[in-house]
């Protein structure tokens, strides 16, 4: 923090400040330092896939297009070196030049300047192209499929920033077993009046809010309470786990009888996803047989600080890939792209499809509702003068972290991370204390 | 467009009566307006570039926010009204339905294409304010004894929505 004070919102109890949710000054070291000093996460390869393919998005404040050049993945910030209008104004395409509306200054794929209207009767060919190309993330790296960039030259690469939750995420991510992810429907995004925070801390797990917020959905017969809520811990999950570095695992089953779950539901999608389920259920004991634990089933989880996927369980249900745009200290974009296993059928990819919108993540569905009206109340709650006096209350299995009662019955062998019951607030602490580290760690340090 | 004076009649009451459902909130009794056999889409856009020669195509793409047949759309009703657990429409909003350019295909009969633009206001607790803009192309069942929405395609007028959807169109 520019002002040396190292801020500390988080206390040794759980209780953590609301202040640091509606503080405009510390959005705006957020914005400055954290999010640059960041791997923040650009998309899916297979968005870009062929030379020119672009999509834009944003890195914390900062536009950018996300480009497939000759050389390989590339992102520029969005802003044309001249005086500054958007080079590109679509959310995807296809280009070999970005011409700037307001003068013509056009540049290549490479983010070169290449063309200067009037370059000689206005600038008497006296103009250095070379240093005027747009502006280029310094790097950009990739792991399974998913891009991510960063500002800052130092640091750790990807690789080593996503540390043990890189194990999870090739799980997650299953990319060769399964032929492949699929990219399915288009980006669909919306905008709600909540902190970032507030969002990606419920990505990094809390299975406690699930029975209360999304009631509704259990009502309705759309799940089943025997899906790890009721009674003890099972030893199989589900499992909330933390990283060091503030990713989380948000929840994770290794319960490979979860199958027989998967059997039923797809009966009523026909004998192809039958079919589908037992042939990847073989797939999947083979890719694992060599695990202690099989991380079988993913509901959700998130890479610091910003990038959230949704799985919820193995064959059925696609891949949801989602950034959380801070645009506002009360305001955020959800941005959200969608994967199927390639090798599923038809079927099954198209009611995995439309369960986003129904049950799901998308803007139409239930849980997004629900979480989206919780998450702009808590929201508005840290900008009333009395309630910012007032800390959240985070101290769910504080004192016994890392050594929970019935821990030795669990399916966890070999499984990295701190890996906690399903009702547990230790991954939102986790979240915090990597965020409040980022925050303090000075700006010499990150090399932007 | 069709020039029959009396069957346009029809249509814009049943579109009015149809909008007083949804902003009265008798859900039950909107989603029964669907024939058993519906598919209820809604589509919001992203702006894509694409090129193909020289010159480049610019369009928007839809993205599907909604692909439910009418059980489900039952289960949307069910869940506003009965579980008592819709905490994004509880309290409820208040929503405002204006249906208009309304335009029937030529045809020979029934089932009727049908286009019309809307726009919604909806408000809830003391500041959530939002508007819907949108278009529906619908097949509509038209008969002596009544209408039914054999087909329905939603477009909303956004890229990135305003707010999360918790009501119907």
């Amino acid at each position: 923090m520019t002002s040396g004070t190292p801020i500390t919102p988080l206390d040794e109890q759980g209780f953590l400040s609301r202040r640091i949710f509606s503080d405009p000054v510390i959005f705006g070291e957020e914005m400055e330092r954290l999010f640059p000093a960041s791997w923040l996460f650009l998309g899916h390869e297979s968005l870009i896939p062929d030379r020119g393919d672009y999509i834009t998005t944003s890195m914390g404040a900062d536009p950018v297009i996300v480009i497939r050049d000759d050389v390989g993945l590339r992102a520029f910030l969005n802003t044309c070196t001249h005086r500054g209008n958007r080079v590109c104004l679509f959310d995807s395409g296809n280009a070999r030049t970005f011409t700037c509306s307001y003068h013509g200054w056009s540049f290549g794929t490479d983010g070169r300047l290449k063309g200067v209207p009037f370059v000689t009767e206005a600038y008497y060919d006296d103009i250095d192209k070379k240093s005027l190309g747009l502006m280029e993330v310094p790097r950009v790296e990739s792991f399974g499929g998913l891009v991510f960039g960063s500002w800052n030259r130092s640091g750790p690469g990807l690789r080593d920033y996503l540390g043990e939750m890189s194990f999870y995420l090739d799980h997650f991510l299953d990319v060769a077993d399964y032929g492949g992810l699929e990219p399915m429907g288009e980006r669909s995004g919306y905008a709600l009046k909540a902190n970032w925070k507030i969002i990606a801390e419920n990505n990094s797990g809390d299975h406690y809010h699930t029975l209360t917020t999304h009631g509704s959905t259990y009502r309705l017969g759309l799940r089943s309470k025997k899906q790890g809520f009721e009674g003890e811990q099972s030893p199989y999950g589900p499992f909330e786990i933390g990283f060091e570095n503030g990713h989380c695992i948000g929840g994770v089953e290794t319960d490979v009888e979860y199958v027989e779950r998967e059997l039923e539901q797809a009966k009523s999608l026909g004998p192809a996803a039958v079919e589908w389920v037992r042939e990847r259920q073989a797939r999947f004991l083979e890719r694992c047989k060599d695990l202690d634990s099989r991380p079988y089933s993913f509901s959700h989880g998130n890479v610091f600080p910003n990038f959230s996927f949704f799985g919820r369980g193995g064959a059925l249900n696609g891949r949801l890939l989602s950034v959380i745009h801070p645009r506002e200290p009360s305001m955020s974009e959800v941005w959200h792209w969608f994967f199927v296993e390639g090798d599923a059928p038809e079927v099954v990819k198209e009611s995995a499809w439309a369960r986003l919108g129904q049950e799901g993540q998308l803007a139409s569905g239930m849980f997004a509702q629900d979480d989206a009206e919780n998450f702009e109340r808590v929201t508005e709650s840290t900008t009333s003068p009395m309630a910012r006096r007032l800390p959240f209350h985070l101290g769910m299995g504080v004192g016994v972290e890392g050594n929970w009662p019935g821990q030795d019955q669990w399916d966890t062998r070999g499984l990295p991370g701190l890996i906690g019951p399903r009702f547990s607030e230790h991954n939102q602490r986790i979240f915090y204390r990597a965020w409040a580290e980022s925050m303090n760690r000075s700006s010499q340090e990150a090399d932007l | 467009m069709t020039t029959d004076p009396a069957l346009y009649a029809r249509v814009a009451q049943f579109y009015a009566h149809e909008a007083s459902l949804l902003d009265d909130r008798l859900l039950y009794e909107w989603v029964d307006l669907f024939s058993d056999q519906v598919r209820y889409r809604i589509h919001a856009l992203e702006r894509h570039q694409a090129s193909s020669g020289r010159a480049p195509i610019l369009r928007n793409r839809s993205v599907l926010l909604f692909e439910d047949d009418k059980t489900f759309l039952r289960k949307r009703a069910e869940r506003v009204l009965d579980t008592g657990f819709a905490h994004a429409e509880r309290p409820p909003s208040v929503s405002r339905h204006l249906i208009t350019n309304i335009a029937i295909d030529e045809g020979a009969g029934s089932p009727h294409t049908v286009r019309s633009s809307f726009v919604v206001f909806q408000a809830r607790l003391e500041k959530d304010r939002a508007s819907f803009f949108g278009s529906r192309v619908d097949l509509l069942d038209v008969t002596e004894s009544g209408i039914r929405i054999a087909g329905r395609e939603v477009v909303l007028d956004q890229f990135v929505l305003d707010r999360s959807v918790t009501i119907l169109f």
